[in-house]
């Protein structure tokens, strides 16, 4: 009885969401308030203003940086607080530490999937502007391979690859090559995170080097993806 | 090039903290006293950032940045009038004095090894809200308040203790309910605008209103209710007393200086720019919401002062006295006048300033003593002269006495409500003093007329590091009691600029 009133409001909380629902614009029609002059510039298919063609990259490392400026922040300051959390405790796993495996089939997959994971992540990371994918679908590839690897073989053997003070390192300095890349297009005279119109040299549209500061912010994106998985889970591995 | 650095100042203010705390977690292995002058240094120069924008605002200028060259409604836009000049002073000012005290402060509240990550979550925390304050895009604003909300709950969980990491816990979900709200609501305002920058969405409501009534009514209510749950509005207040109480002493005057208060700025900046036209409206919808606003506003501040009263904790007692002091901004928010409004722009300056004051003097006492109780205070009057005197000086102004800065929002607060011809306003704000003088006067009594402890007699005043900052606060608000006079100029022109009564 006592969930009763808590009942009714959700109903009447539902009752009006429905409401909102019915009266919105309808998904996947065309003529809706939301296709207006911005979406037209953005999926524009001659991209001479960004030399990118690849329309997800061109908004969230050009036309929006700033947002993915505040997005690379979030991944820094939710390792920061796991840190501040886990640092100098034991970890959600001190019960039941995470010891990697003996298993040889395993140990032998992991060892002959991992390279191509990491080519393969450098791949996305390095032509995100230019085919689907990018620094942060890259970068948690690269991170996922590091993953791998703690779990078979240990937390132990995968700080000796990749040590939480060398992870962090990584992921300030990654956070850090964005803000100076948005710094040298004020250095340039243009704004901050100013691309194209601080004289970033575009290239061809389509080429593997091109797209000028949308290429570089995508590098430092993928690097610090990775950095970031990596070190939440060695921090809660207990490793920091 | 110093052209472009001018014209670029708003994110170079935020530029600067963020690399700052990019640095500390690098620092914080191989640098370790390199931590506490580079964020200071980085606050610093912030400030500084800001009194020069404040100095151009409060003549009416508008500092406009359009990031990577994109202008609205393409790209993202930042701007700095005298309503965010004067947010950033503020944010700016207090963080620097919270600083100041951390650096001697926190090496005794953390393992050593935390305190690295410390700094960092403070400056991710101070940049977040700095730019949220000069976010002119509503995708840019909710960026910034993930940031701070993460922040905010590091700083709470960075305390080793069983309490401070369920306090935080509770606050991560209820702070995430908020920010889900919030980004509900941003997206029924895309769906029916096709827009995110402040100016467009508004212009946009204008047109739509006829066709998505009800969307724009649901997504305002969303909004409404997803800041409140972040300002710690009452009965959405559950998760403050906690993360106020147990966290570190400076995580706590951050958190209830300045945090609680940039999402209250957040909500009064959409209600009056984005739903400028439907959120000051005469007809139904639009006086239901500004009369709930204050409803729960005056629940607020009487129910935080109620739950204060019965508080044996000091810093219990001040997080559900910041529960009562943000009924106040919100106050000023629901009455829609110019006075209530620039009454709710000061309380912000003030409130921060004196609850500042009174979290860092409760920490310092705590420091010296580890006395939490506000029973246990008796005699403290002779044993931390300054420390105590500076308390006295927050409890009086949070009374709002004449001479010190709360009586000067109090008063506008006051006429505000008259002007709206609310009288019960005014008496709130009557019972709200009396309210407050019950639960801080037998503190200070105590603490300057009850002999302590006979083997406690000794003078334990705290390092001066940590006095300075609380010294200063507690100057200041006597200066902004007696002088409001700056703080009113910019104060009136983010009024004036606002809205055109």
């Amino acid at each position: 009885m006592r969930h009763v009133p808590a009942l009714l409001l959700l109903l009447m909380v539902a009752y009006v969401l429905f409401l909102t629902m019915a009266e919105a614009p309808a998904f996947g029609v065309v003529d809706v308030p939301s296709r207006n002059l911005v979406v037209d510039r953005y999926l524009d298919p001659d991209p001479e203003e960004t030399g990118v063609p690849n329309a997800v990259a061109r908004i969230i490392f050009d036309y929006r940086a700033h947002d993915t400026l505040g997005e690379a922040t979030v991944l820094f300051v939710a390792v920061g607080a796991a840190a501040a959390v886990l640092v100098g405790r034991p970890g959600p796993f001190a019960t039941r530490p995470v010891t990697g495996t003996d298993d040889p089939i395993l140990r032998t997959v992991a060892r002959l999937v991992i390279p191509f994971v990491q080519v393969y992540a450098v791949y996305v990371i390095t032509h995100g502007h230019v085919s689907p994918g990018g620094g942060f679908a890259g970068g948690t590839i690269l991170g996922g391979s590091f993953v791998l690897y703690l779990f078979v073989f240990g937390p132990g053997r995968a700080a000796r690859k990749l040590s939480p003070a060398r992870g962090e390192m990584v992921e300030g300095l990654t956070a850090l090559w964005y803000i100076l890349v948005g710094l040298g297009g004020l250095l340039l005279g243009a704004s901050f995170l100013a691309n194209a119109a601080a004289g970033f040299p575009l290239g061809v549209p389509g080429k593997l080097l091109s797209g000028g500061a949308i290429w570089l912010i995508g590098l430092g994106i993928g690097l610090k993806v990775a950095a970031t998985v990596a070190n939440l889970f060695l921090h809660l591995a207990g490793e920091s | 090039m110093m052209g472009s650095v001018t014209a670029n100042l708003p994110v170079l203010i935020v530029a600067v903290v963020l690399i700052a705390s990019y640095l500390m977690p690098l620092f914080a292995r191989y640098r370790r006293d390199w931590c506490a002058p580079t964020a200071a240094g980085a606050l610093v120069a912030a400030f500084a950032g800001s009194a020069a924008l404040a100095a151009r605002a409060v003549t009416g200028e508008v500092v406009i940045v359009h990031l990577g060259g994109w202008s609205p409604p393409w790209g993202i836009e930042v701007a700095v009038d005298a309503l965010t000049a004067f947010m950033l002073l503020v944010l700016t000012g207090v963080a620097m004095l919270i600083l100041v005290y951390t650096i001697s402060d926190i090496g005794h509240e953390l393992a050593a090894r935390a305190v690295g990550w410390y700094y960092t979550s403070f400056l991710l925390l101070v940049a977040a809200m700095l730019g949220m304050a000069m976010a002119r895009d509503l995708f840019n604003l909710y960026v910034f308040i993930e940031v701070s909300s993460i922040g905010a709950c590091a700083l709470v969980a960075s305390r080793d203790t069983e309490e401070a990491t369920e306090a935080a816990f509770k606050y991560l979900m209820l702070a995430a309910l908020g920010s889900g709200l919030v980004l509900f609501s941003i997206g029924l305002l895309y769906q029916v605008t096709g827009n995110l920058n402040f100016a467009f969405v508004a212009e946009e409501l204008t047109l739509v209103y006829g066709r998505y009534p009800h969307v724009i009514w649901v997504a305002m209510c969303f909004m409404v209710v997803g800041f409140a749950v972040k300002a710690a509005l009452f009965p959405l207040h559950v998760w403050l007393p906690d993360a106020h109480s147990f966290a570190p002493s400076p995580s706590s005057a951050v958190l209830s200086g300045l945090v609680i208060k940039i999402y209250a700025y957040a909500m009064l900046r959409l209600l009056y720019t984005v739903f400028g036209t439907q959120f000051l409206g005469a007809d139904l919808a639009a006086s239901l919401i500004r009369v709930t606003l204050l409803t729960l506003a005056t629940l607020s501040i009487i129910g935080g002062s109620l739950f204060a009263l019965v508080q044996v904790d000091v810093k219990r007692m001040l997080a559900y006295s910041s529960v009562a002091q943000i009924g106040y901004v919100f106050l000023g928010v629901g009455l829609a006048t110019p006075s209530g409004l620039a009454a709710a722009l000061i309380h912000v300056l003030n409130h921060a300033l004196i609850k500042a004051c009174l979290f860092l003097a409760a920490g310092a006492i705590i420091y010296r003593t580890g006395k939490r109780r506000t029973v246990d205070l008796a005699g403290m009057g002779r044993r931390m002269p300054v420390t105590m005197a500076a308390f006295t000086i927050g409890a009086l102004a949070m009374i709002g006495l004449p001479l010190f800065n709360g009586f000067v929002s109090k008063w506008l607060l006051f006429v505000g409500g008259m002007q709206a011809r609310q009288p019960v306003v005014a008496g709130v704000i009557i019972l709200s003093a009396l309210l407050n003088a019950l639960y801080y006067l037998p503190i200070i009594w105590r603490a300057y007329f009850t002999p302590g402890p006979e083997q406690e007699e000794s003078q334990v005043e705290v390092p001066l590091p940590m006095l300075i900052p609380i010294g200063v606060l507690a100057l200041a608000c006597i200066l902004f009691g007696v002088w409001p006079a700056p703080a009113l100029a910019l104060v009136n022109q983010a009024v004036a600029t606002l809205v055109p009564w």
